[in-house]
Formats: C-alpha cells, structure tokens, sequence
C-alpha cells in the first residue's frame, strides 16, 4: 500500500482535483465506480473517499476569489474565478505578494493589471504569504486561460481555518454571480 | 423604489497639488469602501467625479513603478519642476499637469451596472463626447486612450488608467486641453513609442486664452457626459465644494507632504497602509 502511495507521488495534483469532485460526487451521491469506471482504481477513489473527509471544497468570495485549501488544511491556495477573470479582460500584468507577508482577511495582497484597469487582488483568509505564481510574472495571460488552476496566484499558511465558513461554496457563489 | 442619485461633481479650482488631490480621491474611496463592509440601511454614497489640475506631475501606472530606476526618476523630476509620484491605477506612464482636466471618478461598480470593462468603456465614450462638444472627432484604437487626426498618424488626446479595490474604482482620466505638449516629449508615453500627444487648443480654433474654451468648461462638459452615461443615476451633475464631500483637516500631513517634496517611498507605504 506504501509503494502505491510512492508511485501515485507524482499525480498529487490530479489525485487532489479528483478528490474534489468526489466530494460533489458524495454529495450529489451517484454511484462512484460508474460514474469513473476505467481512469481510477477502486483504491484511488478509496483513498480520496477517506481524506475527503478532512479535504475542504473551493470557497469564493463576493470579490471574485477563491481559495482552495490543501488536504492538511494548513495550505491555501488563492486566485481569482472565471467569472471575474472573464470580466477583467486580457490580463497584461500581475503584481504577486510579498512573500512572508502577514495578511488579515480582505487584505489588497496583489493586483491584476488588463489593459487601462489595475484591479486589487483580496486575500479570503488571514495568515501569511508564503508562495506566488512566479508564471504570472513571465505569463501574466495564464490567468485567462486557467484563472482556477494553473492560474493561481498565492499560497497563504492558513492562521484560522474556521474562517473559510464565512466564505460561499460554489453553489452559493453561481447563485450570487447571477444575481 | 429607491430614489436615483445625481453624479456628484468636484471641481477644485486653479492647481491642486497631486497628492492633495490623492487624499481626497483616497477618502472617498474609504467611504465607499466603509459603506459596503458595514452593509447599512443607510442609501449607498453617490458616485463622485473629481476634476481638476495637478501642478506638473508624471505618475507612473502599477506595472512600471517597481522597475523605475534612481536615473528614470531624477529624469521625471525635471531639476524639481516636475513631481513624481507613482500610482496604483492601470496603465503606463503620463502627464498630469496645468491646461490638462484630470478626473477621477470614484464609484462602485455594482451600483452602476458596470465590471472593470464596461466602466473603462464609459470613460472613453465619456472623452469622446466631451471632445465631440468642441467640434473634435476622437477614437479609440487598440492602445489605450482617446485619440484623434488621421488613423495610422494618429496623436494622443486623454490618457486612461483605473484602479478597483472591491470593485471601488479611482483614478481615470487626463484630457488635454491646453497642456504644454513637451512635457510629453520627454516620456515614452504610455509604454508607445514615437506616439505623439496632443491638446484640444492644438487641433481646434478654440483657445483658452480667449476665453473660447475653459478648463472648468471641459470638465463640466466631461460631468456631463460621465452622468448621461451611468447607469442608476437620473442623469444630472451635481456641482458640490470640496467641503461637501470631505473633511479637510485631515489634509495637513499630506500637504506638508507635497510641499516638502517627500519621498516616494513614504507615499508608497501610506498607499499600501490603505
């Protein structure tokens, strides 16, 4: 079981994505197996079935960010949504936080720069700055093109994980973008 | 049903140090800002537009000011007849300066129906109208700003740049009217090399010197044509004084601050402190 832990190293992103939708999946409840047959083992989907318990879905926040947290929910990942991304315009340039940087919730840690307008990027969560997408620097375009994924823009150490309950879940944050 | 509000205008008079018009553009962004974290019954505050004329000034936009070097500086500075100051709005470099209307309009987005986009638009067509009211035939092109003259040669009217915080914008626009056009010789403006600018006096007959056209003539046409534009409001300008809209004791250090020529550094972390 160790090895299979070892070998799988590599795949951590996609385990992790998977692992969030097995969390919708739980919730909208169809079966699991049918639903991904052939691309995953019954021991993958065993596996993030059992850390999905501690796993925290996608928050949004009424500013257009997310922040996805990692399965220890120490780590944070924070961006901006398709939607506000959408609205933003081709993205020229990103201004990325100071690493090290104490933040509280709602903190300007960075801006997204289209082409006349610089817009303020928020943090959903206190803690500090402890990585930036150094991609945005060179690429500042991957934020069109993933603004969800490989967009990302900081990784915060999340001081108090209960503040993310404040936040919407996706379902909240459709319902409040179509407002 | 909730009564529209009117779009209220600042015009400050004469010169007005950068920095003190900063101040006030910050306070009334704070005040929206405050409105929306407090989510109050109390009606939300009206959209403000501050116009006036900056002793000369070059600002830099968010994308530039990190990388500007000690010699780019000392080079903006002018040997002191010009300040620097660098700016958290979009945008390259630019002119603000006398025989120019700068405008800054402080609004939120969702109470106009507006994103980042669509509130960028609303300041060109607002340009374009003003200039349009002095007989002036002005675009907008794939760089930013309004521009006119013939297409391919064309010359460098108004300047845009927007700063949103929680969708809270500032900043906006600068439109020469009569501005002395070598203070834009001595830059790359906005990032576009061998572009050319221009001022309203230059390409119409009209002179502000005759009393034809007027700095406080454009920005109330430029009011004008921000009000009839905006969504949820009815339409009107409303002309309000600077104590209208702000307290200005709390003014005094940042005054001190112009006046004493202080480092950019310092206005860096004040604006960062915000």
């Amino acid at each position: 079981m160790a090895a299979i832990a070892r070998l799988r190293m590599p795949l951590v992103t996609s385990a992790r994505s998977f692992s969030f939708q097995t969390c919708l999946d739980v919730r909208l409840a169809p079966p699991l197996q049918a639903r991904f047959p052939r691309t995953f083992p019954a021991s993958s989907v065993a596996r993030t079935f059992r850390t999905s318990t501690v796993f925290q879905e996608k928050k949004y926040t009424t500013e257009h960010e997310w922040i996805e947290l990692s399965e220890d929910g120490k780590m944070g990942k924070i961006g901006v949504s398709v939607y506000a991304a959408k609205n933003l315009g081709d993205v020229v340039f990103v201004e990325l936080p100071t690493l090290d940087m104490e933040v509280a919730a709602g903190d300007s840690i960075g801006a997204v720069e289209s082409v006349k307008s610089a817009s303020d990027i928020m943090t959903p969560v206190s803690g500090k700055i402890v990585g930036a997408n150094e991609v945005l620097q060179e690429k500042p375009g991957t934020i069109n093109k993933g603004p969800e994924s490989e967009g990302w823009i900081a990784k915060i150490e999340v001081k108090d994980p209960e503040e993310l309950k404040e936040l919407m879940d996706e379902d909240a944050y459709e319902k409040f973008v179509a407002e | 049903m909730n009564r529209l509000v009117s779009l209220r205008h600042l015009h400050l008079p004469g010169l007005t140090p950068y920095l003190r018009a900063s101040a006030i553009q910050e306070y009334l962004v704070q005040v929206q800002l405050d409105h929306k974290a407090a989510e109050p019954i109390l009606p939300a505050p009206s959209p403000v537009l501050i116009t006036f004329q900056t002793t000369p000034t070059y600002t830099t936009g968010r994308r530039e000011a990190p990388y500007l070097t000690v010699s780019q500086i000392a080079h903006l500075r002018a040997d002191g007849k010009a300040e620097y100051h660098p700016a958290l709005r979009g945008g390259q470099t630019t002119f603000h300066g006398p025989g120019q209307v700068t405008a800054y309009l402080v609004l939120n987005l969702k109470a106009h129906s507006l994103d980042v986009r669509s509130h960028v638009k609303l300041l060109e067509e607002s340009t374009i109208g003003t200039c349009a009211h002095y007989g002036l035939d002005t675009f907008t092109t794939s760089n930013p700003g309004v521009w006119t003259g013939p297409r391919a040669g064309e010359r460098k009217l108004a300047s845009l740049g927007v700063h949103v915080r929680k969708r809270i914008t500032s900043h906006g626009l600068g439109i020469n009217v009569g501005v002395d056009l070598e203070w834009f010789d001595r830059i790359v403006m906005c990032g576009l090399k061998g572009m050319r600018a221009t001022n309203i006096e230059r390409e119409t007959e009209a002179r502000v010197a005759d009393g034809e056209i007027s700095i406080r003539g454009v920005a109330d046409t430029l009011a004008g044509n921000v009000a009839k534009r905006l969504a949820g409001v009815d339409g009107r300008v409303e002309n309000v004084a600077e104590m209208d809209v702000w307290p200005g004791e709390a003014l005094t250090e940042e005054r001190d601050c112009a006046d004493r020529h202080c480092t950019d550094r310092h206005y860096a972390n004040r604006n960062h402190v915000l």
